[in-house]
């Protein structure tokens, strides 16, 4: 049996119990508990605090697993965990949230020392009419390398959560096919 | 049915003590430390109660109890949760909300701040440690030759030890991630860390025989943090400082949150901890010293760091033309995407 990760990652709040819920067969598992910090408690009422996971059977011998990391700072310690067996990761974003943004760079840093997966960004909350210009956001994310693809999606559409992952998937289909 | 109670716990002092009130009223007991611990067992033994606290690892307290309800096999246990502000509470006929104990490290928070003078924790009465006694403290002779640094870095837990470097001797203990030194033939206790390499006999040390201790005043005690941190600062040997590390070509990866390394600083040094998460997965040790060719106190907070295993070092990536360490059989990933793409 051979099990393979599919890595969601992102900021407080991006939607990545949403994303992980599109393509999961099962209800994911998730390790929800009240947030301790009092400016963020209006935000939401629950977030995750280690990781929300999904699975996807391909056939009777491989699996798909999906985990969600935490969104806050103080969990990284997880994503040496994480890397083993991972496939790609998603580094999901609120677009409404500047800081959000920013925090993209982090991510895509952190893994990256740690493995080198393939990468997509995508940006949620891209309907509502207070997220950051293209402009803005193009400026924060100057430090991402130009092949990694950035999206806009929403972690509620299955549609859109296969295209991002699929995204991802084909960087390794290419390489392997060079 | 033989009544058995099994502890998810990370905390030695809670458990043995759990453990003895359990034993007076006929359990049997076990005490794991992780949650994959913790399924094993309820898979392998039938256990009556299962009392949770903190563990180590992701899961909160309110999901593992959920798991192990449902995978215990044939009778389902009772589960206690000892209870702390943020977790979850609901209720649910097979688990019990306590509120986590605190008198022990209240206890012993008491008695410490009784001896203002040092500051040590006097367990019991003062009474001077005689010579066969601290022969006798480590039972166990098997001494094995060890780098000190790596000693320290595996130093987890409650253990007792003894170590002997050129005919001079060391006896001490772990208690609570409190460092002691019971005896030693060195004036200065942190020159332990200039010692290279040793022989070191090494045991578990229960909490019952700590209890019963006499320690007298002048026991060594600090924070094994504080002791590798000021022991670090008195090493002014560069060679001896890198000494501590496997290899100065290997790539450094942070282990620890940034607010646990914000609080491994040698002396006043202004360490960069952004700087360092900046680089991790891309620096080596080499890297640092080309840089900061002067800067001694770098590398002592990173040897502090490695050692209280704050950071890793991995070997260097294999020189590779691939763009991704990502490796799967072309078949797999195919079916894969396929499965995606029919969602």
């Amino acid at each position: 049996m051979a099990v393979f990760k599919l890595i969601v990652t992102g900021s407080f709040n991006a939607g990545k119990t949403e994303f992980i819920k599109q393509i999961s067969e099962i209800e994911p598992i998730t390790t929800d508990k009240p947030i301790s910090e009092k400016e963020l408690k209006d935000v939401k009422a629950l977030t995750t605090v280690a990781m929300d996971f999904g699975r996807l059977t391909i056939d009777e011998d491989l699996i798909l697993h999906i985990y969600a990391t935490p969104g806050q700072e103080r969990f990284s310690f997880i994503y040496p965990i994480l890397i083993k067996n991972a496939l790609a990761l998603i580094i999901l974003a609120d677009s409404t949230n500047e800081n959000s943004i920013k925090d993209i760079t982090n991510y895509y840093t952190a893994f990256y020392g740690l493995k080198r997966l393939p990468t997509v960004i995508a940006l949620t909350k891209t309907d509502k009419p207070n997220k950051l210009s293209d402009e803005k956001i193009n400026t924060i994310l100057q430090n991402i390398p130009s092949d990694v693809p950035i999206l806009k999606i929403n972690a509620t559409n299955k549609e859109d959560v296969k295209k991002t992952v699929l995204f991802a998937l084909e960087q390794l289909a290419k390489e392997q096919a060079i | 049915m033989e009544k058995k109670v099994l502890f998810v716990l990370n905390d030695e002092l809670l458990s043995d003590i759990f453990r003895v009130i359990f034993e007076k009223i006929g359990y049997s007991s076990k005490t794991v430390q992780t949650p994959k611990e913790a399924i094993d067992e309820i898979n392998k033994s039938t256990y009556s109660i299962v009392v949770i606290g903190n563990i180590k690892g992701p899961i909160v307290k309110s999901k593992l109890a959920d798991i192990i309800y449902d995978k215990a096999f044939g009778f389902k246990p009772h589960i206690v949760i000892l209870k702390e502000p943020g977790d979850i509470v609901y209720n649910a006929d097979h688990i019990t909300f306590v509120r986590k104990p605190a008198f022990h490290t209240e206890l012993l928070n008491a008695i410490s701040a009784i001896d203002e003078n040092k500051k040590i924790t006097d367990v019991l009465h003062e009474v001077k440690e005689s010579s066969e006694a601290i022969e006798e403290f480590v039972k166990n002779k098997e001494y094995k030759t060890y780098d000190i640094g790596e000693f320290f870095k595996q130093l987890k837990g409650n253990k007792k030890f003894e170590i002997i470097s050129n005919n001079q001797k060391v006896v001490g203990f772990l208690m609570n991630n409190e460092f002691y030194i019971l005896s030693s033939d060195f004036d200065d206790p942190y020159y332990l860390l200039s010692l290279g390499k040793v022989e070191i006999a090494i045991e578990k040390f229960e909490l019952s025989e700590f209890l019963s201790l006499k320690l007298n005043k002048d026991v060594f005690k600090e924070t094994l943090k504080d002791y590798i941190l000021k022991a670090l600062d008195r090493i002014h040997n560069v060679d001896k400082i890198l000494s501590f590390f496997p290899a100065t070509d290997r790539i450094i990866s942070i282990r620890a949150p940034k607010y646990v390394l914000q609080q491994c600083k040698i002396a006043n040094a202004n360490f960069d901890i952004d700087w360092l998460e900046s680089l991790s997965g891309s620096i080596t040790i080499e890297d640092i010293m080309n840089k900061y060719k002067d800067d001694i106190v770098k590398l002592k907070t990173m040897a502090a760091m490695y050692i209280l295993n704050m950071i890793e070092f991995t070997e260097k990536r294999r020189v590779s033309n691939s763009k991704f360490d990502v490796q799967i059989k072309k078949s797999f990933l195919e079916k894969i995407m396929d499965k995606i793409r029919g969602l």
